[in-house]
């Protein structure tokens, strides 16, 4: 699924290296976890995952693709990738429903397709009858199932989530990472989550760690489930 | 929800800063509207005089800055009354005068008693004024009726006393709110013996007129011809001045509310950086985001554009109610003022937008989503 080789980043005109030649590998249908302290670079490499970013050096395909090389990135982001962020971003005049169909506006679905879609979607995350809340008068752990909801709106192979679960409580924390077992084993998703959280991370089934812009442990073998 | 759900959703969920450069642009659409009525409007008024006596079209010295400087001899309108298939040319003398504060451009109308009719006069009260007659003067009723003035009264115009004879109605405004007096006594009066200012062309039946007045242009190149409202810039330089105004008027709202709208859809860019970058960051393409943030500006620029054509309706008639305009301004509503109004707020909604929608498209999707 995912095969990224010798992938180097730098900012700030090479002067912060953030990615120093890291591969990776992740299987179709894994559920896997980069950790690390802040700064290691896993939300760059995340980002560059998503195509979000561009690489400096080496190459990273998935699905078959190199994704320096894709048509359209925007095309990739929409349909191929399921983004989920620490903050959520949802868009706070828009209701949960139609924070969903955001991600579908621009596809071919038409418009009473869409909303049935989202209210589906949301059905499956566990929010039926909040179609019409707007973020601001859900918890944190609804307004990421909104999130997740969203990141599922146009049924991608591959879920990309940065600190899915680093501003929620224990309860919602649970809940999130329930969810996302479960929609991996109903949709046959791929996952990789970043995050700075030892026991969040135990919940995949691979966790690949990472230091000063390095790979150390790719995690095979360590958990499996 | 469809993209133009999004638009309108958008627009309505920030309905204060919605209206607020819905208002904008409302006012730079009321300008451009109020200015396109109150011209054509004018114009119209001012052209009534040389459409006056059912004249089939009017005659008048070519390129004077103002119509009433217009100079014709007597032998060009004997020449003009030569050509085949004229019937009759009516000539008069007109000019203004300053009666008193209140009419500071009194009309006064030199022309001969037998060509009242002609000419589309109508004596309502008492008689015509005698050929020659120095002291005798017909009063239009619109000025009887401000100057309070009746048959028999006197009437004082350029420290002259002259009696009101009788009262005329000829139909058009600016005429109805002068005085007319034998045509030899304004030309004495002027110092202009022998010439008038404006011949009014009758043809006999089937007379084509286009190649006559041609003729005339041809053979009489110092002259020209009148037909329409919308000739009367060839005879005024002072109109052709105040369309250009008008025009400038137009050109000038479009920059100013582009401006504002720039201003506010930029300060809503700013606002709405992470909200731009989380679309690109779901797949929404540059030229989506760029037609969401036109899309916007064009729904407010319409809305805005309604309201200054209530705008425009309200200070047309505020104008026309002004004392130093009554009886001269009689608002004309034209699709073609309510069409250009329709265009300067289009073009003020798109190109308001067009840089911060460029910008929005061209975002980031990274910087945005952690632009605070």
């Amino acid at each position: 699924m995912i095969d990224a080789s010798g992938v180097r980043k730098s900012f700030d005109h090479g002067k912060v290296v953030a990615l120093d030649g890291v591969d990776l590998q992740v299987a179709a249908g894994d559920f896997v976890a980069i950790t690390g302290p802040s700064g290691c670079g896993k939300s760059t490499l995340l980002h560059l995952l998503a195509a979000l970013d561009r690489v400096d050096a080496g190459r990273i395909v998935v699905d078959g693709r190199d994704l320096d090389e894709l048509h359209s990135r925007d095309e990739y982001r929409r349909n191929e990738v399921g983004l989920v962020f620490q903050l959520h971003n949802l868009l706070a005049h828009l209701d949960a429903r139609r924070n969903v169909e955001i991600a579908m506006v621009g596809t071919h679905r038409r418009r009473a397709d869409m909303q049935r879609h989202a209210d589906e979607l949301l059905h499956d995350v566990g929010l039926a009858g909040r179609e019409h809340r707007h973020p601001t008068e859900l918890s944190g752990g609804e307004r990421q199932r909104i999130a997740i909801a969203r990141a599922l709106a146009n049924e991608p192979p591959l879920l990309l989530a940065d600190e899915p679960t680093g501003s929620l409580d224990t309860e919602a924390v649970d809940r999130v990472l329930g969810l996302f077992h479960r929609i991996r084993a109903e949709r046959r998703l791929t996952i990789v989550m970043v995050t700075h959280d030892q026991g969040v991370a135990d919940h995949s089934d691979r966790i690949v760690h990472m230091r000063d812009g390095k790979v150390v442990d790719q995690g095979l073998g360590v958990v499996q489930r | 929800m469809s993209f133009f759900g999004l638009i309108v959703h958008n627009v309505r969920a920030r309905w204060l800063r919605s209206f607020l450069t819905a208002l904008a642009v409302a006012i730079g659409v009321a300008t451009v509207a109020t200015l396109g009525v109150v011209t054509h409007s004018l114009r119209n008024t001012a052209a009534a005089v040389l459409q006056t006596g059912k004249a089939d079209f009017t005659v008048a010295q070519g390129g004077v800055a103002d119509v009433l400087n217009s100079v014709i001899d007597e032998n060009q309108l004997a020449r003009l009354r030569g050509y085949p298939g004229v019937r009759s040319v009516v000539g008069a003398l007109i000019t203004t005068t300053k009666l008193n504060t209140d009419n500071p451009l009194f009309i006064e109308i030199g022309i001969q008693p037998d060509k009242l009719a002609p000419f589309g006069v109508r004596v309502v009260d008492g008689r015509a004024f005698a050929p020659r007659a120095p002291n005798e003067v017909l009063l239009g009723w619109r000025a009887a009726d401000n100057l309070g003035k009746r048959t028999g009264d006197t009437l004082a115009v350029d420290g002259k006393n002259y009696r009101i004879v009788g009262i005329f109605r000829t139909g058009q405004a600016l005429g109805d709110a002068g005085v007319m007096l034998p045509l030899v006594t304004l030309q004495a009066n002027q110092r202009q013996a022998g010439q008038v200012t404006l011949a009014f062309v009758q043809v006999d039946q089937g007379t084509p007129l286009g190649p006559l007045r041609q003729t005339i242009h041809r053979q009489q190149p110092t002259l020209t011809t009148v037909r329409l409202a919308s000739e009367f810039g060839r005879v005024d330089r002072n109109f052709q001045l105040i369309t250009a105004v008008d025009h400038g008027a137009t050109y000038l709202a479009l920059v100013i509310g582009a401006v504002i709208v720039t201003n506010t859809m930029l300060l809503s860019f700013f606002e709405r950086t992470r909200e731009f970058g989380l679309l690109r960051a779901v797949g929404w393409k540059k030229r989506r985001v760029m037609m969401l943030v036109i899309g916007e500006a064009l729904i407010i620029s319409l809305f805005g554009a309604a309201l200054g054509v209530a705008l425009a309706f309200g200070v047309t008639t505020l104008l026309e109610h002004l004392p130093q305009l009554t009886g001269y301004l009689h608002p004309e509503y034209e699709a073609g003022t309510f069409w250009r109004a329709l265009y300067v707020a289009v073009g003020i909604g798109f190109l308001g937008a067009l840089y911060p929608a460029l910008r929005a498209a061209l975002l980031q999707p990274l910087r945005a989503l952690r632009y605070e």
